[in-house]
């Protein structure tokens, strides 16, 4: 988050490609895998980031990668490119970004919803509807299970945050009888 | 007093009972970075400018720079256990305080809470720290006096309600006494004070309240106390929010006065603020809008105009100086700003004369409007005889021979200087600002010794109120000297005097 500015740039410009070419979700599939590969491995992105390294082993590594991984040709020399000018670093960022800008460009956004046990699909299918309500827009969701939160969900969409969990219910609770002493 | 077991988990039962579980649906950000009171928050993306903001265990921050991926913001508390990635929750209110007369007799932080341990506010209304100061038609000229209880300031550099009259002068020479006493002075009058401390040690504040407390004058007063331990923001917030508590007042059709005890301080907390969220520094490193900070901040004390209730809301900002230097940045910027000042010196406070008011350097823009009639009459020709005896002492310590005239106006001046000095915590009513001040200007103390000066007014206000007490009521209901009241006070003044003069051996 730290590179948000810079990232939205390189961003920018992938989504002016991806907008002529009308290959937003293949773009956004690398874009992902890739970040993932991050995230997932520590070794790939050091390997790619470390300027330990110079720029043209890093580059040959990212070759290999991009042939493991059959990305298409405009995808290939965006990630080239990003090793070239040195910014492999900020690739988690730069596909955040595109996929906000992705999303705003077909009016959908990305929810997550957080529930103590798995939901039942028809469950799940009443929250994505409820939160399509309140956002206006076609809603993406992911489910997560946090055994922590002890009952409820909480549901994120971007920036709004619904708690309706037992958890910030009973801190809540907490809160309202330590403040009336 | 015992407590039971009991009865306490009743209450809580009860607590439990009645605690309304509801969803909460919030907008949040993420904590980028935190630091020196200061957090830059991702997300929040609908944050307002001056919109309070949530942190972790309960503590607020307000949101101060809006940028294009980060909100820069101030924290209003400990900073300890906030951390980087931390949720941050938009509350959807901007900045405000408690406002009302609930607030009197209390002692609040920056924020508005109370720091006085005597329980919840209570206060049913609440007010924008931030608003915009009454437009020139909400307005109305200054006309009335707002007394300040000391002789020097009323009698030269009168203040009047809904004006900004700035005190200024180096540190430990009376700027805080001198407020206080007019605080003091504000006792059985329709004004209600707010007396905000910014960057003073707690000892200092504590000193203050119980001075007010033991003078009766904390049942009409409320302090905003934004202590030098607080952080940043809240020493800069504290002025506004006494502001707005002010405010109420002046928009009540009441009438208010509020000392900034001082602006040097918020300024430099200010200038802390800016610095940390990287607004480029100008002159002595202070921001570039330093001087609209103080601006907007002074121009709210205003008098409004009748068809808005006729209140007024009168500011005492008080500025210290480094070693007597005014053409500092902040100084000169405050100066233009008030409707006048009045400067302390050092050298007068050293050499006795407190309050040490430098009357040359001190005016009022207001002037002879914010003054009844009676005082006018008396003060006249105080500051003319003043300035020449000023000029005149200068020369008369070169020579011995003087002639009868010369000799006259240094008398004259001398006890003029005398009968000005005052001590603290003794703010004295027009009236008897009035007596004095004619005997002083009439000649009828030309004759006493100056040490004696100090016990003749002790006197002369009880003999009035003893033998004459028409001419104190008088002064208060006709507030000006006819020729019938001029009468009665030169026959007072001379039968006293004689008296006084046998009474102490003089011939």
């Amino acid at each position: 988050m730290k590179n948000t500015v810079l990232a939205k740039r390189y961003a920018k410009a992938l989504f002016a490609v991806g907008k002529e070419e009308g290959a937003f979700e293949d773009y956004t599939k690398s874009l992902n895998a890739m970040a993932e590969l991050y995230a997932g491995m520590p070794e790939v992105s050091d390997a790619l980031t470390n300027f330990l390294y110079p720029v043209d082993v890093r580059e040959k590594v990212m070759d290999h990668l991009l042939q493991a991984l059959k990305v298409s040709q405009i995808m290939g020399n965006f990630f080239k490119l990003l090793v070239q000018k040195k910014r492999a670093n900020i690739l988690p960022e730069i596909a955040q970004v595109f996929q906000a800008m992705v999303d705003a460009d077909k009016n959908m956004c990305q929810g997550t919803v957080t529930s103590a046990m798995e939901l039942s699909p028809d469950l799940s299918e009443k929250v994505k509807a409820t939160l399509e309500k309140i956002t206006g827009k076609q809603v993406v969701l992911t489910t997560q299970v946090d055994p922590s939160i002890i009952g409820g969900i909480v549901a994120k969409v971007g920036d709004l945050v619904l708690d309706g969990s037992i958890k910030s219910q009973l801190a809540g609770l907490k809160e309202s009888i330590k403040g009336s002493e | 007093m015992q407590i039971k077991a009991e009865e306490i988990s009743q209450i809580i039962k009860g607590q439990i009972k009645d605690y309304e579980s509801k969803i909460d649906l919030s907008e949040t950000g993420t904590i980028i970075s935190v630091g020196d009171g200061i957090a830059r928050v991702h997300g929040v993306e609908k944050c307002m400018a001056m919109e309070l903001l949530e942190f972790p265990g309960g503590i607020l921050g307000i949101a101060l720079n809006l940028e294009e991926d980060n909100v820069g913001c101030a924290i209003l508390g400990d900073v300890k256990h906030i951390k980087e990635g931390d949720i941050v929750k938009r509350t959807g209110k901007i900045a405000e305080v408690p406002v009302g007369p609930e607030m009197e007799g209390r002692v609040v932080d920056g924020a508005g809470f109370p720091i006085d341990g005597q329980g919840p506010l209570n206060a049913k209304n609440s007010s924008k720290i931030e608003v915009l100061a009454p437009g020139v038609i909400a307005r109305k000229s200054v006309h009335e006096p707002c007394y300040t209880g000391s002789k020097a300031v009323d009698a030269m550099t009168p203040v009047g309600r809904g004006q900004r009259e700035l005190i200024i002068g180096d540190r430990q020479i009376g700027k805080t006494a001198l407020c206080v006493d007019a605080i003091i002075a504000q006792k059985n009058t329709d004004v209600h004070c707010i007396y905000v401390a910014i960057g003073q040690k707690k000892s200092t504040v504590a000193l203050v309240v119980e001075n007010l407390r033991k003078h009766g004058a904390m049942e009409y007063t409320t302090v905003v106390a934004a202590c030098a331990s607080d952080p940043a923001a809240m020493q800069y917030i504290a002025a506004f929010a006494g502001c707005a508590m002010g405010e109420y007042f002046r928009d009540n059709g009441q009438h208010a006065l509020i000392i900034y005890d001082d602006l040097s301080k918020q300024a430099v907390s200010y200038r802390e603020l800016s610095l940390l969220l990287r607004r480029p520094p100008g002159r002595e490193a202070f921001p570039g809008d330093i001087f609209f900070n103080h601006s907007r901040l002074l121009e709210r004390a205003a008098k409004v105009n009748d068809a808005l209730g006729a209140g007024s809301l009168t500011a005492l900002p008080i500025i210290e100086t480094q070693a007597g230097d005014v053409s500092a940045f902040i100084p000169t910027n405050v100066i233009s700003i008030t409707d006048g000042q009045v400067y302390l010196e050092p050298n007068l406070f050293f050499a006795g004369v407190r309050p040490a008011i430098n009357v040359g350097l001190s005016v009022s823009r207001v002037g002879g409007a914010a003054q009844v009639k009676a005082m006018k009459q008396v003060a006249g020709t105080l500051r003319l005889d003043l300035a020449q005896y000023r000029e005149l002492a200068a020369f008369a310590g070169f020579g011995s021979d003087l002639d009868a005239a010369t000799q006259a106006q240094l008398i004259r001046g001398e006890r003029l200087v005398e009968i000005l000095k005052q001590p603290q915590y003794r703010p004295l009513t027009m009236e008897k600002q009035v007596c004095i001040l004619f005997a002083g200007t009439k000649g009828y103390l030309d004759k006493l010794p100056v040490k004696v000066l100090a016990e003749y007014e002790a006197q002369l206000y009880d003999y009035i109120e003893k033998n004459q007490p028409t001419i104190f009521s008088d002064l208060r209901e006709k507030q000006a000297i006819d020729s019938a009241l001029e009468e009665k006070m030169r026959s007072t003044l001379q039968t006293f005097g004689d008296s006084f003069k046998a009474s102490k051996g003089l011939k």
